[in-house]
């Protein structure tokens, strides 16, 4: 298991899974579901159309992403800035692999949360497909650069 | 009632905390299973799935409507290409589009270029979208079944009861052992 680079260890992985699947519940009964790559598509969007309503729901629920995931690094002192910032390759594996992250959830219509968790949760074919496929690329990937996370 | 607007702000933020608590706001434990060195990821989602198809059960009993819930469409072209890049894209760029804003709050900087990265591919996306060669990928298949449940002729809810009762005594057993052998942090 890799452990936080400083600050309190994180929670054990089931425990998160079980926290995890319990807010994703009440969103389900607060009446939408788990998503994000929606929120950057539309944000994209409104660079270059400003006339791109932002004020959605999954908006407002991916700002608290970021306010969570603050509130958790710094009640747990992980908080910090540059922990395993790997200098200029670091940067372009990170915009690469963005593009082709955004490209890959416009393909298959959703992300890790939209269309594998939540699909997940409500047993659709395709999320398993969208799953598999994803860790076929992940392991793909890794296997040719084996070194990127050294 | 509150406003809509601060329910979902308070529920990506409960989000936000779970994920970086679980470790899913590090890089290097989001992309560890892909090199075997870490299995944070296929543990904390079967367990979120499961947990969360126990809750939509007891949902479903409070009476809740379940099964108007979001549903997505069964693509297998677009999911399945789109799955394999997704996935390499994780691996190289160490999120994915949720975690990323966990990360950013977390203080992570990386994730920055990562969002760059994306909002350019949705720029080298929108033009090429609406091209014939791409319907293939988005097309739904007329025979095609948006559920498992449907696909293999079974009750939805004797499926997900199913599934939860014997995932979660899996998940139950793996817990207990992750905990026996766990050393004091």
């Amino acid at each position: 298991m890799i452990a936080p680079e400083k600050g309190r260890s994180y929670w054990n992985p089931y425990v998160a899974g079980a926290a995890l699947g319990i807010v994703v519940t009440v969103s389900f009964a607060a009446g939408h579901y788990f998503g994000a790559s929606r929120v950057f598509a539309t944000a994209a969007k409104w660079l270059g159309d400003r006339g791109t309503n932002l004020n959605h729901w999954m908006t407002w629920e991916v700002i608290g992403l970021c306010i969570g995931g603050a509130l958790g690094g710094l009640l747990a002192r992980r908080w910090g800035m540059m922990r395993g910032f790997g200098g200029r390759r670091r940067v372009v594996a990170a915009v690469v692999g963005g593009g082709l992250v955004m490209l890959g959830s416009r393909f298959a219509a959703g992300c890790t949360s939209g269309l594998a968790v939540t699909g997940g949760i409500r047993m659709s074919v395709g999320a398993y497909v969208f799953m598999g496929a994803m860790f076929l690329g992940g392991f793909a990937a890794a296997a040719v650069f084996r070194r990127l996370w050294s | 009632m509150m406003p809509d607007w601060l329910t979902w702000l308070l529920i990506g933020t409960a989000l936000g905390f779970v994920l970086e608590n679980g470790g899913l706001a590090n890089p290097r434990k989001l992309t560890g299973v892909f090199l075997l060195r870490d299995f944070t990821v296929p543990q904390v989602m079967p367990t979120a799935i499961l947990t969360a198809m126990g809750g939509m059960l007891v949902l479903s009993l409070l009476g809740f409507d379940t099964g108007k819930a979001f549903t997505p469409d069964t693509m297998y072209l677009g999911q399945a290409f789109g799955g394999f890049i997704f996935g390499v894209g994780f691996y190289l760029g160490g999120y994915c589009p949720g975690t990323s804003m966990v990360a950013l709050g977390s203080g992570r900087l990386d994730a920055l270029p990562f969002m760059a990265g994306m909002i350019a591919a949705w720029h080298a996306w929108d033009p090429i979208r609406k091209l014939d060669v791409l319907r293939p990928f988005f097309t739904k298949a007329p025979d095609a079944r948006d559920t498992i449940p449907e696909l293999v002729g079974l009750d939805p809810r004797v499926l997900a009861a199913g599934l939860f009762a014997l995932g979660g005594a899996a998940i139950l057993w793996l817990y207990r052992r992750s905990v026996r052998g766990a050393a004091p942090a």
